[in-house]
């Protein structure tokens, strides 16, 4: 410490009239033999590294915020260290370890819409920000269309005015404005209509979608429950033992203050004289400056006998909570990925506006679930009301009735992916869908019973942007009597996951 | 209540301190301890707030060790926030901000007890 630092410290104290207790304290000398101080300082370097990645990412986060240093897990480390020396125990890093994906959204057009989709089947999900999607092909229609789809919630422009998706928020809103998703689709080139602009965009289709059953995520009620069964206890053990061996030791005066005021202004002048080197060096240097100063600062703590007696203990109590952590923290995550499989009820009324034919209202039943060991399951049950039936095309104002099943697999990680901390994962679907559409019953050159079977692949291939492709088979479109292949594909962007990853 | 730094204050012996903790994009899953011993949560969260009076004497230091977990459907820009109040004024200070990639997911506050003449 400088001369500087320390009278700082000394008019910092007499400001707030605190004298330094640590100096009065009784003689009780507790410091590290200079033959061990290589192995204590190895020792608190995993913490030191750790509290300088702390302050290097907030500083990253918030540029020119005000420092954010929490020196615990170094001095931590440090009696961890000490108290293990003074037993005989070998020395150990301490339990440093008690330290996106989803399928289930539809981005894309609906397997509604009447072209430019690559969906066989509608998925239960909403969209909590943005999503969008650009397609090319068509299930059961004749003409190839391209078309971008756009979807959103309530909920995303309720936490947009509102301080953000904080859990104020979402308690408020969730189970409202978060049940509803909707999402609209245009076409981008109509080639099915030479009298319209090929430039011109047109509304194909707008949903909107109302999840019926109780939510099943990460932030639900049951998620919670799931936390205070499977986690809660050793989590607050752990904060129980890390605030109890400050407490004990530096809870009777203001050393840790004394303490913590040096290390913030030496992380500050590294900081200003560094501020030009590369972050890997930032962390290395921060982290020897920071491991340093606490090393020095902390062999000048004078501990009470009684305190040097229980150190040990504290320590143990630490170590054992740490333990218990590591151990029960998969159960948390394995309760609440139990949560998401449960089934999920999705209601969704779209209103179909094709380019040919007459408009109509499209009245589906979505139900999903992922049983345990199997594919996820998606089942679409919906019938659809013409709004003016035009009787001379044989429409009645009933215009069809459509089933369809989709079995989803997630096949690994995409090879496209850098960031490690990307989830999203490779999917392979198969579909089958039935729909009876009563006004091609006897009518020469068209089929009232279409079915369609296909498969589809879609591949991440940059955060938030995935690229699905799918093959699909129909007996017949909803035009012409004629059995056909389409390819299908298209570019899916997930603003939620884009947003998340760039944030990082 | 004077916030010195983030996550250090002095506060008045007679002093209540009430910690909040917003989490954005990420359940509640937060625990506190107060000097070894557990701080539980007051109120019907969202936010999670604990709150306790200051028993120690001038020249004395509590602390309260917050510790945060992310379940895995977390998206990787949730976070957790904390807030720190005292009951005899000063004024709600924004503190530590907790990414989901933290390394620790744990945040030490220490409150020092201040000689009331001074």
């Amino acid at each position: 410490m400088t001369m500087r630092q320390k009278m700082l410290c000394v008019a910092f104290f007499l400001s707030i009239g605190v004298l330094p207790v640590i100096a009065q304290a009784p003689a009780g000398n507790f410091t590290v033999k200079p033959a061990d101080v290589a192995a204590v300082k190895q020792s608190m370097k995993t913490s030191a590294d750790q509290v300088a990645q702390q302050i290097l990412a907030a500083q990253k986060a918030a540029p020119g915020g005000a420092l954010q240093l929490d020196i615990e897990p170094v001095v931590r480390s440090y009696y961890a260290a000490v108290a293990h020396l003074a037993a005989h125990k070998p020395l150990q890093v301490a339990a440093a370890a008690a330290e996106s994906a989803r399928t289930d959204k539809q981005i894309d057009a609906s397997s509604s819409s009447s072209s430019g989709t690559t969906s066989t089947v509608d998925r239960p999900g909403i969209a909590t920000l943005l999503g969008f999607a650009l397609e090319h092909g068509a299930i059961t229609q004749s003409v190839q269309n391209n078309t971008v789809t756009f979807s959103s919630s309530p909920y995303a422009i309720a936490t947009w005015l509102g301080g953000g998706d904080t859990d104020i928020n979402y308690g408020k809103f969730a189970n409202t404005y978060g049940r509803v998703g909707f999402s609209a689709n245009f076409n981008l080139t109509d080639t099915s209509n030479p009298t319209t602009s090929a430039t011109r965009k047109q509304l194909n289709e707008w949903t909107a979608k109302v999840r019926l059953g109780k939510d099943h995520s990460g932030r639900s009620k049951d998620a919670m429950l799931a936390f205070k069964q499977h986690l809660a206890q050793p989590m607050q053990n752990l904060a129980n033992a890390q605030s109890a061996i400050l407490a004990g030791i530096f809870g009777a005066d203001a050393s840790f203050v004394q303490i913590k005021t040096n290390i913030f202004q030496q992380v500050t002048n590294y900081l200003s004289s560094h501020a030009a080197d590369s972050d890997a060096a930032k962390q290395t240097g921060l982290s020897q400056e920071i491991l340093d100063t606490a090393f020095d600062l902390l062999q000048n703590v004078i501990l009470s006998n009684d305190m040097q007696n229980k150190l040990g203990s504290f320590v143990e109590a630490y170590d054992a909570a740490a333990a218990q952590f590591i151990v029960s923290r998969p159960e948390l995550d394995a309760a609440i990925a139990a949560l998401s499989k449960r089934p999920s009820f999705t209601f969704v009324y779209a209103q179909e506006q094709p380019s040919l034919g007459n408009n109509y209202s499209v009245f589906k039943l979505v139900y999903a679930q992922s049983p345990p060991n199997f594919m996820q399951l998606t089942v679409n049950v919906s019938g659809s009301l013409y709004h003016h039936p035009n009787p001379s095309r044989n429409q009645d104002t009933f215009r069809d009735f459509t089933s369809s099943v989709e079995l989803l697999q997630k096949i690994g990680r995409s090879p496209f992916l850098r960031d490690p901390g990307n989830k999203d994962q490779i999917s392979l679907s198969f579909s089958g869908r039935y729909q009876r559409l009563p006004e091609n019953q006897g009518v020469p050159g068209k089929k009232a019973d279409i079915g369609v079977a296909g498969g589809k692949f879609e591949i991440p291939v940059a955060p938030g942007v995935s690229f699905p492709i799918s093959v699909t088979y129909a007996n017949a479109t909803e035009l012409i009597k004629e059995a056909h292949v389409n390819g299908n594909f298209g570019i899916s962007f997930d603003l939620d996951k884009l947003k998340a990853l760039l944030s990082k | 209540m004077i916030q010195r730094m983030i996550g250090s204050y002095t506060v008045d012996p007679t002093e209540t301190v009430t910690i909040e903790v917003v989490a954005t994009k990420v359940g509640d899953f937060v625990t506190a301890a107060l000097d070894g011993g557990p701080l539980n949560p007051v109120g019907d969260p969202p936010p999670m707030r604990f709150q306790f009076p200051v028993t120690k004497s001038a020249g004395q230091t509590h602390f309260v060790v917050l510790r945060f977990v992310f379940d895995a459907t977390a998206p990787d820009d949730a976070k957790y926030q904390v807030f720190v109040e005292g009951s005899k004024g000063g004024g709600r200070f924004m503190d530590f901000t907790i990414p989901k990639q933290d390394p620790t997911l744990s945040r030490t506050l220490d409150f020092l007890v201040a000689n009331p003449g001074a």
